[in-house]
């Protein structure tokens, strides 16, 4: 029997659209945190300079290896699962974490630089056309 | 009265998680107020990732797996 108990209060996660997430990686370099699995990110990956993939069936063992000391952005398909993890490293500490909204899917919507087949991203964006404008 | 929090999105598997908690409910004979809970920050605050997860009386009692009727009976009895 698992025994976590008693609900931790955590704020609510920040949230940072791809096209900030863009110039954070540009201004600050941020890491990105590619929760989908290897297989997916193989197929389609975002083309930046910094970015690891820990996939969500791993995160609980590995996320540990993530730096304390460093701005994180987590990203997925569609922002979900991300925001998952992103809250996830919120209860284990992190506080210089945040959930890329709407994923990959935004940021393909937007047109910023891939690597692999875009056609290979499976989930819709929901949403995709409400983020940021500039 | 015990408390009972299923977590989770709303998948197929949460549901599943539900149906089992009624069953172990009526197995155990006792009275549980059950509640989903699908909010990510919500989930988050028992330090859960993997989902479903299952909470009795503030307890995580399983994370990342659907528990059987029969364990969620022993739980609910203990």
């Amino acid at each position: 029997m698992d025994m976590r108990t008693a609900p931790a209060a955590l704020p609510e996660a920040r949230e940072c659209c791809p096209t900030t997430t863009r110039k954070r990686i540009a201004e600050e370099g941020v890491l990105l945190v590619d929760v989908r699995d290897a297989a997916d990110v193989e197929r389609l990956s975002l083309d930046v300079p910094d970015i690891v993939n820990i996939p969500l069936g791993e995160f609980e063992a590995r996320f540990a290896e993530l730096p304390r000391d460093r701005e994180l952005v987590l990203v997925s398909a569609d922002g979900q699962d991300s925001l998952r993890a992103t809250y996830y490293l919120m209860y284990h500490g992190y506080t210089r974490v945040a959930n890329m909204s709407n994923g990959i899917a935004k940021w393909l919507f937007r047109g910023f630089p891939v690597k692999g087949d875009p056609a290979a991203l499976a989930t819709p964006a929901e949403g995709a056309s409400g983020c940021c404008s500039s | 009265m015990r408390r009972v929090e299923v977590l989770g999105p709303g998948c197929e598997n949460c549901r599943a998680v539900e149906r089992n908690v009624r069953e172990a409910v009526m197995m155990a004979g006792v009275e549980a107020e059950i509640e989903h809970v699908t909010d990510a920050r919500a989930i988050a605050s028992y330090g859960i990732l993997l989902t479903p997860g299952l909470v009795i009386d503030g307890k995580v009692v399983a994370a990342g797996r659907v528990p059987s009727a029969g364990d969620i009976a022993v739980w609910l009895s203990q």
